[in-house]
């Protein structure tokens, strides 16, 4: 998929994150963590970012990510309805979702 | 958690019920702010009918947020400032800004927003840290490599004449680069578009000038908004300290500027208050402050106001003796009179 | 036999209830995408309901997921991801005739087969929350096989009678008896509106006796808080207890003496006191009671 324009989903309540996606052409992935349990968590954190992307197939962007403690689980589909928002797309492939 | 803050409905205000503004206004005063005569959107969190947590926005610009005191402690503004983030998404706002008391720089802080201005009595954040580098990022590199000074200008331009021309032209003779930021928000009948047109065919000849749109960092509704409500006519030092300090901390430094060119001010109050707050706080940054003085045609100072006051009575011989000829010719033409329509209309 | 009394209502955008939803031990969770949704967030709401089936455990509860209409732009993807994510149940808002079942059914068929779900794996509930409604109940209830159930919605639903509602609920009566008839006939479930005023309760209590007076198997809530008070006022008491033991005594007594006829106390036990003393047993099992011991008593802190 193609980022075409800013991308943002979720929020700053507890166990959400609230996510940011924009174009990053050319350049690859940027992505920034701000987060409560960043020291505990935030490996963890970025292998899910980087994984979701990886299933989007999303190569260049930048992402921000205000995490208020968001499960696994939460984060993905902060990021899946962020990237889905900013590619302009709502065609949604379900199935390789799952 | 689930059942605290949860209980509590997140309703929308409309503003022009008498009965949601004053309530919002009570709740408000409660906390020692006041309900700003720029709101243009209100939310609130509910317990049953009773307001216990308030956000509001004047276009792009997040105020008026605040917690009852007995609701505090259970990330109720996390939850203001989550909704009005997303509904500035949804309305298509690139950023927001949040003007606030410097005492709630953590909070706001903690909620995704970076300090881009700070002073005694306020502070100005950003949902975005990289919103200024952005915005000087193209004009950035230029300054990198030059020898000699580099010189700034703000002006509204309204519309541009011999005045602006005269200022900017002593400031180019004087360094090596000059940046000129024309503030983009539209305070008066020239929209931003025409002037800083105007501004490019009248300074075409000038090539160590650089022309900028002001953006939202520079005499803006977000930096400066006292300058905006115009009937005002109260010079609000702490809008104006907060602008400056954003100016010679942010923007200074980043494009090399160490002078800043001024005209002289002998009419309007609020500006005329701005240039001696510049000659007391940018110094100490580093910044020389050049005041210019104006322009005189046939012993009177060229101003925009004076040229407004022409244009509405059509006195062109006059006019041709303030203004270049390409804002001349746009003041003559259907858009420039339909301009004159609208100022005879507001008797500005 | 399934339990229904507490359907713990979850909006669809808000990740830390998502996350909790299961620990309060309701019978059912209902995560919604409808009411609780603004427009601009279904798409969010989608995904969060989608990610937390998949992923999340549940540990047992049944999942209920409330979609869109599909008069709306919306209920049509809904029903694709929800197929996807595998809910136990899809609950249909606002069902007004036999064939907004049949129209949702469809659909289901469809989506299962194009992920490879044998055909009626996802079962549906119908929310009936108008007039109409009211008076299609029968004709809705029996629109399908996936169907466990039907729902009172009453916050529309006395709208649209031109009333609104009150402490003791006369304005819900009729269709109350109506809904609670038709899926009593239907032989399916019968769940009872919320009572959105979390901080009555009071007010909570009495709406619970009365709708169990009523005959209603459950009830819809959306706070925890109102869960154990509903499974409370369903807890069978000691009296009921001792009569459902010896029916159960009884049977296999029966079953002992290869009696096909159950007998207590010289009185033949028919075949719906047989159901009726399982179900006290079991929802007495479900409220916490020790069954075994003499001394039967409710453990309100499960």
């Amino acid at each position: 998929m193609k980022i075409i324009k800013t991308g943002m989903a979720g929020s700053l309540e507890s166990s959400d994150v609230l996510i940011t996606v924009d174009s990053n052409t050319g350049k690859g992935r940027n992505i920034s963590l701000e987060s409560t349990v960043k020291r505990q968590y935030g490996k963890q954190i970025l292998k899910v970012v980087e994984h979701t992307l990886d299933l989007l197939e999303i190569s260049d962007v930048t992402v921000r990510l205000e995490d208020k403690g968001a499960l696994d689980c939460t984060i993905r589909s902060r990021l899946e309805a962020a990237v889905y928002r900013a590619a302009g797309s709502e065609t949604y492939p379900w199935e390789s979702l799952t | 958690m689930y059942m605290s803050e949860d209980m509590f409905e997140i309703r929308t205000l409309n503003l022009k019920r008498e009965k949601e503004r004053s309530a919002l206004e009570y709740f408000l005063n409660a906390s020692d702010l006041t309900l700003e005569e720029d709101v243009d959107y209100a939310v609130c969190l509910m317990d049953r009918e009773k307001i216990i947590a308030s956000g509001c926005a004047s276009s792009n610009i997040l105020k008026c947020i605040a917690v009852d005191p007995e609701y505090q402690g259970m990330a109720l503004t996390n939850k203001i400032i989550s909704y009005l983030r997303l509904r500035g998404y949804h309305r298509g706002f690139s950023s927001l800004f949040i003007y606030t008391k410097p005492e709630n720089r953590k909070i706001f802080e903690d909620l995704g927003f970076f300090t881009i201005a700070l002073s005694d009595e306020a502070l100005l954040l950003e949902n975005r840290k990289d919103g200024i580098e952005n915005y000087l990022g193209a004009f950035q590199e230029e300054s990198k490599t030059l020898k000699g000074s580099t010189a700034a200008i703000v002006m509204n331009c309204n519309p541009f004449s011999l005045g602006h021309r005269y200022l900017i032209e002593k400031a180019c003779s004087e360094n090596a680069l000059v940046h000129l930021f024309v503030v983009e928000e539209d305070l008066s009948v020239f929209p931003f578009e025409e002037r800083i047109e105007l501004v490019r065919m009248g300074c075409e000849d000038l090539e160590n000038l650089r022309i900028h749109a002001g953006g939202g960092y520079i005499i803006s509704r977000a930096t400066f908004p006292t300058y905006f409500i115009k009937d005002k006519k109260i010079v609000d030092e702490v809008h104006s300290r907060l602008d400056l300090d954003l100016f010679g901390s942010r923007i200074a430094p980043a494009l090399g500027i160490t002078r800043r060119y001024v005209g002289e001010e002998p009419f309007c109050p609020v500006t005329a208050s701005y240039n001696r707050l510049m000659k007391s706080i940018l110094p100490d940054k580093g910044i020389e402050v050049v005041e210019i003085p104006r322009k005189e045609v046939e012993g009177t100072a060229v101003s925009a106001s004076r040229i407004r006051e022409a244009l509405v009575k059509e006195e062109w011989e006059d006019l041709e003796k303030q203004v270049p000829p390409a804002t001349l010719a746009y003041l003559k033409s259907e858009a420039g009179m339909k301009i004159v329509q609208k100022l005879r209309e507001k008797k500005i | 036999m399934k339990l229904r009394r507490t359907m713990l209502y979850v909006p669809g955008n808000n990740a830390g209830m998502m996350k909790d939803a299961h620990i309060y031990r309701s019978d059912s969770v209902m995560f919604d995408l409808e009411d609780s949704v603004s427009l601009n967030e279904k798409d969010t709401a989608r995904f969060l309901v989608f990610n937390a089936l998949t992923t999340l455990d549940y540990e047992g509860i049944e999942t209920v997921v409330r979609i869109n209409g599909l008069d709306t732009p919306y209920g049509r993807e809904d029903l694709k991801a929800m197929v996807r994510a595998r809910p136990d149940v899809i609950r249909l808002p606002k069902t007004e005739t036999a064939q907004d079942v049949h129209d949702v059914e469809a659909i289901l068929a469809e989506e299962e087969k194009a992920c490879g779900l044998p055909e009626g794996s996802i079962r549906m509930m119908a929310a009936i929350e108008g007039p109409l409604g009211v008076l299609n109940a029968y004709e809705i209830a029996t629109a399908s096989k996936r169907l466990i159930g039907i729902a009172l919605g009453a916050e529309d639903y006395v709208t649209s009678m031109k009333t609104s509602r009150s402490p003791g609920g006369i304005e819900l009566l009729f269709a109350r008896s109506q809904i609670l008839n038709a899926a009593r006939a239907a032989g399916i479930y019968a769940l009872d509106t919320v009572y959105s005023d979390v901080n009555n309760e009071e007010g909570f209590l009495d709406e619970v006796r009365h709708i169990k007076q009523l005959g209603f198997d459950g009830k819809s809530v959306i706070s925890p808080r109102q869960i154990q008070p509903v499974h409370r006022v369903y807890c069978p008491d000691d009296k009921e207890i001792d009569h459902a033991l010896r029916v159960v005594q009884a049977i296999e007594e029966a079953e002992a003496n290869n009696s096909g006829v159950i007998s207590l106390n010289g009185k033949m036990v028919d075949k719906p006191i047989v159901d009726r003393a399982k179900r006290v047993l079991e929802m007495a099992r479900a409220t916490g009671i020790r069954i075994n011991e003499l001394e039967a008593y409710c453990d309100e802190d499960e």
